[in-house]
């Protein structure tokens, strides 16, 4: 089982309430890694992601962040592995009442002993890293959306975590700013050897940055491939979103009429 | 559809079933909530994860500190409301003197602690609802939380701990301020001079009395606290279920608080 996968999901299955949203999803990702994993709306990407993070507890199967099972693990256990994990949510999710520099020593703070003045200078490094240097002293009410998702960036980055998570890291951004986040993803993984999984659905960002991308259909993984691998994919639904062509579902009669008398 | 072929009986039974399982839930969960808070405060040094005591001054300010001035107003106005309705009543027995008793006692085991209760709840229950609130759409408690620190002792214990330092410090406050007020309205109505007010109050009262308003708004302090939090972490629906739990948090804070001092009253005054 824990041949060396940074995380190794298998056979998740989660509901909510008894909508089911994901079904047996198998997924793998080696260390060094930057995964894409693309999807709809409703697609169930996100429902992964909160699972990854430990979030949310499934119905059933097991998720292995760096051996760990998250499933399985103690309150201590889970607290230890998330000083080794950094998420960048997809509104920053900074907390705003303090400072941008606040906010990214906010983890030092509660899982280190350094002093005040080491801590300064960490978070000052790591918000020179997302060229964000000397905007420390800002609410994040103060923040333009991409300085935003900056900052929460170097908030995930200061424990010099061995996984990152990205939610939808392009959404809402012009698309220069999209870019420079995209090459900033890339300069992580790089200089930093990070695991990074990132959940989008933004394709000319997932192929831009990704090493492999999963794509996520109604709860199913349709495909996990290199990016080559997933544009000459024959399977019609990941041509669709490719493509960005309108799903045509096939309406059931009966079903359709039940829905529209209330039945 | 099998539903609506019940008796109108049947379904309305289900609904106050229904009803009292989530009042149970609600109670399981501040229940829970009091127990994991104290956890913390107890055990979080020893597990590196302390609170921290500048979040709960930062707490104790908010809560206490700037409420003062709206706590000494309000105190001292029903101190005078006592005093005008306390003469008008004894003049008919000839007994208006009386009234320094009657403001010290009323004040003291009923107005001071339940004016700062519903005070408090009215400004730091519905804030501490609402920031929470914010917290959760905007995703900041999910970020706590994959960061390792619990929202629970990062958020919940400073507030309880506040709320239990200064909802009785601001009561006592409050109790002097409505004696003052009765002290001087008593003043104009009645030529009672400060000091003869002072000494009949302290001479009528006992630290029973006092201490009996300082127990119930420690329950309170608990009830805002609870109240406003479980409110907070409740929110779905952006800032519109934000509003509405701000809304639910004031008016069930309130009437909790309104129902606590009648039991707390009946069965101290046994």
């Amino acid at each position: 089982m824990s041949s060396g996968a940074a995380i190794e999901v298998d056979e998740l299955v989660t509901h909510y309430g008894s909508r089911r949203i994901l079904d047996r999803v198998d997924l793998r990702v080696e260390p060094g890694e930057i995964m894409v994993i693309m999807g709809g709306s409703g697609s169930g990407k996100s429902t992964l992601l909160r699972h990854l993070l430990g979030l949310q507890r499934p119905t059933s199967g097991s998720i292995r962040l760096l051996g760990m099972d998250i499933t399985a693990s103690s309150p201590a256990e889970l607290q230890a592995l998330r000083r080794n994990m950094g998420v960048s949510f997809q509104g920053g999710a900074l907390l705003s009442s303090m400072t941008v520099a606040e906010n990214v020593m906010l983890p030092l703070r509660e899982h280190t002993a350094l002093d005040e003045q080491t801590m300064q200078i960490v978070a000052r490094m790591k918000l020179e890293v997302v060229n964000l240097g000397g905007f420390g002293e800002l609410k994040p009410a103060q923040l333009s959306g991409g300085m935003i998702k900056r900052a929460a960036l170097a908030r995930a980055i200061v424990m010099d975590p061995k996984l990152l998570f990205f939610d939808e890291p392009s959404a809402g951004l012009d698309p220069v700013v999209a870019a420079d986040l995209d090459e900033l993803i890339i300069k992580l993984r790089d200089t930093m050897q990070m695991t990074i999984v990132v959940v989008t659905h933004e394709l000319d960002s997932a192929f831009k940055i990704a090493d492999r991308i999963t794509v996520l259909d109604h709860g199913r993984i349709l495909l996990t491939g290199s990016v080559d691998e997933v544009r000459s994919s024959r399977i019609q639904r990941v041509q669709d979103l490719l493509n960005r062509r309108p799903r045509e579902e096939e309406i059931d009669p009966d079903d359709y009429l039940r829905r529209l008398t209330g039945g | 559809m099998a539903e609506t072929r019940q008796p109108a009986l049947a379904i309305s039974l289900a609904r106050v079933g229904r009803g009292f399982v989530a009042l149970l839930e609600e109670f399981g969960y501040y229940l829970a909530l009091v127990v994991e808070s104290f956890f913390w405060i107890v055990l979080g040094p020893s597990r590196r994860q302390p609170v921290r005591l500048s979040a709960a001054v930062q707490q104790m300010v908010e809560i206490g500190i700037n409420g003062l001035p709206i706590v000494f107003v309000l105190s001292f106005a029903i101190g005078v409301m006592l005093a005008i309705q306390g003469i008008h009543t004894l003049k008919q027995f000839g007994a208006e003197t009386q009234v320094v008793l009657g403001i010290a006692l009323s004040v003291t085991r009923e107005f001071g602690p339940l004016i700062t209760g519903i005070l408090i709840a009215g400004r730091s229950g519905s804030a501490l609802a609402a920031r929470i609130g914010t917290m959760v759409v905007n995703q900041e408690i999910d970020a706590l939380r994959v960061m390792g620190i619990n929202p629970v002792r990062y958020l919940v214990s400073p507030v309880l701990i506040a709320m239990l330092v200064m909802v009785p410090l601001v009561t006592l406050f409050s109790d002097f301020a409505a004696l003052l007020g009765g002290a001087v309205f008593c003043n104009i109505e009645l030529g009672l001079s400060y000091a003869a007010y002072w000494d009949q109050s302290t001479g009528f009262m006992t630290t029973d009395d006092v201490l009996q308003g300082l127990a119930k708004s420690v329950v309170f302090g608990v009830i805002i606290a609870l109240v406003g939090v479980t409110n907070g972490f409740a929110v779905s629906g952006g800032a519109e279920g934000v509003g509405k739990s701000t809304t639910r948090a004031v008016v069930l804070a309130i009437s909790y608080i309104v129902l606590a001092d009648m039991a707390f009253t009946y069965f101290l005054n046994r």
